[in-house]
This record gives C-alpha cells, structure tokens and sequence, in this order.
C-alpha cells in the first residue's frame, strides 16, 4: 500500500521528492493510527496544505468505508445460510494465520533483545489477566523511557527542520467541528 | 473507537488488541465469532484493517452507527498527521521519545500473541482447518500476496467446511 502511494506521489505526480515521503512514513509508523492513510495525509498536506490533507484522507477513507459498508449489509442478511457459514469457517482459520504471521513478522523486528522481549511478556501477561490494553501501552511507554537503549542508527540527525505550513487556526476549528458533531462516539 | 485510533502506534496490526478490548470484552458489542468475521471482511476491503470499525458500528447500530463508528476511529489519527508532522524532525531526535516508540513496538507483540492464543483458542479445531490454517501460515511466510491469499482460502472454505 505504502510502495504505492509512494509511487504515485513522487512519480507519477511528482508531488513531493523521496526524502520528504519517507520522513512522512517515518512519522506515520510512529504515531498511532493506520500508516497507509496516514501517508496519504501526509502527502496531502505537504502539496495543499490541511485541505489537502483532508481530501486525501476522504479519498483513501471513503472506497474502503462503502465497500466494508456493503459488506456488513451483506454479512447481516446471509449470516445464517450454511454456504455462508461455512465460508467464515474458513476465513477464520485464515485470520489467525493471518495475524500470527504480523505478530511474528512484528517480533522478528522488534522483540531483538532481551529487554523488548521481557516488555513483550509482561505485556501479554498483563492483558492475559484482564489488564487494559490502554494501560499495558502507557506501562510500556514509561518501561521504555527508563528501561530501554536506543538502538545507534535512529539517534542520528540526518535532515534539517523544514518549515511546514501549520495552519492552528484550521485545524482547531476541524476539531471543533469534529467534537461537536461526535459527541456520542467519545463516551 | 477514537480511543482505539489514540493507542494504535505503529499501524492496522498494533489496533487489534484494543479492538478485541473494546468491542468484545469491554463492552460486549459482539462476540468473538463475529468480531472475528468482521476482522476477515477487513482483510478482504482494500484498505487498513481498522475499516472493522465500519462493520461493528452497522452491526450495533445500523448505517449510522457504521458512520459513527468509521468516522471516530479515523479522525484522531488524522489530527495526528497534521499536528505533529511539522515537529516531526525534532520529536525524532529526541531520545526518549524513541525509547518510548520502542517500548511500545514491544508491548504490542505481547499484545498480539495474547490476540492469536485467543483466537485460536476460539476455533474449534479439526483436521480440515489445521491444514487450511498451515496452508495459509506457509503461504504468507513465503510472501505471497494477502490479496490472493483470503479470496483462494474463502472459495476453498466454502466447498471443504
């Protein structure tokens, strides 16, 4: 996904240079949220600024939204017939597959040394007896402040600041708006 | 959901745990089964997995709630990009701002296996689907595309279970 919108940014379009897109993914990997979007926003905001961080946060957004919309029609209507059953059957199998080849994928990078290993553990531990997720990440957050060396390559200073148009005044009013249209989504 | 998007460092995969917290645990929206269900429709869209988010929201809640449901879980992440991408080059050169990063990195593959034990836990097991599970596992391991992957699996399912 990435390599694609890579592709259509820095090639096709010519929007942004590479440097500029791999800092931007660099970023989306470490802040939460989904990191394909997150690129695209990116993306947006570097060529338009936050309306165009916006339209192509919508335009990546909006084709999965209906498609997993129609989907979910589909899934209420059928989910009794026994061809159907049969196919989740399946599918389930293969999400399990699915994501016990991201965790390991995941922890091959990752978990490389005995202290991630042991944050890892303790984090399993801790949600295997009902703790939070939420919690088990701020206790990660913190174990790794203290616990954790940072491994030589990330500490180098490569690329200059660049200056960003950051426009205060758009986004908190986006936010505003975004607060008091979703009031019932935040309880 | 906005809560989900908030944590969820480092990707689709990082969301799943709070996900599986949240809408299964917590709250009791939907079962394992069918949250399960909605995380394989995920696979299937082309788009991050936390797209979920659109099917539990019309389960629970019809298309509004699908609505709700998509729009809160996408929002903070998108406030994130465009807040933090201008500080981005010096929070970089901050070491504890890494060593948190990595922290969390790693408390998620803890996070993660607890999700595959309990998913595994939750499927009754017999021979056809360990062998459709190792099918896939090996298929994924060897790098073949998840696009291919979930369509060939979701044909074989349907005539073999």
């Amino acid at each position: 996904m990435i390599v694609h919108i890579r592709e259509l940014s820095t090639q096709r379009n010519q929007w942004l240079d590479k440097n500029d897109f791999k800092n931007g993914v660099a970023l989306c990997q470490s802040i939460p949220g989904a990191t394909a979007i997150q690129a695209a926003a990116y993306v947006g905001q570097k060529v338009r600024g936050v309306s165009g961080a916006l339209a192509a946060y919508l335009g990546f957004g909006l084709p999965a939204f209906i498609f997993m919309l129609f989907l979910a029609v589909l899934y209420a209507k059928f989910s009794s017939l026994p061809k159907f059953i049969s196919l989740f059957n399946g599918l389930q199998v293969i999400v399990v597959a699915i994501i016990f080849n991201a965790t390991y994928s995941f922890g091959r990078n990752i978990a490389n040394n005995y202290k991630n290993i042991l944050v890892a553990l303790l984090s399993a531990v801790s949600f295997w007896f009902g703790i939070s997720p939420f919690m088990v990440i701020i206790g990660a957050c913190i174990l790794g402040m203290t616990i954790l060396k940072i491994p030589a390559s990330s500490a180098v200073t490569d690329s200059e600041p660049k200056k960003t148009k950051w426009n205060a005044g758009q986004i908190i009013g986006l936010l505003v708006t975004f607060f008091s249209v979703l009031p019932a989504s935040i309880s | 959901m906005v809560k989900i998007d908030l944590f969820a460092f480092g990707g689709g995969f990082a969301s799943l745990p709070l996900m599986l917290h949240e809408i299964v645990i917590n709250r009791g929206w939907l079962d394992s089964k069918t949250f399960m269900d909605g995380i394989a429709l995920g696979q299937i869209t082309p788009g991050p997995i936390v797209i979920t988010a659109t099917f539990v929201g019309y389960l629970v809640y019809g298309l509004l709630g699908a609505l709700v449901a998509t729009i809160a879980i996408f929002a903070p992440s998108f406030f994130m990009v465009i807040t933090i991408a201008p500080f981005f080059d010096r929070l970089k050169n901050s070491i504890y701002f890494m060593k948190a990063i990595d922290g969390i990195f790693a408390s998620f593959v803890g996070l993660l296996l607890y999700v595959c034990i309990k998913f595994t836990m939750g499927i009754p097991w017999d021979i056809v689907r360990i062998l459709l599970g190792l099918a896939t596992l090996a298929a994924l391991l060897s790098k073949v595309d998840i696009l291919y992957i979930v369509p060939i699996g979701a044909v074989i399912s349907v005539f073999v279970l």
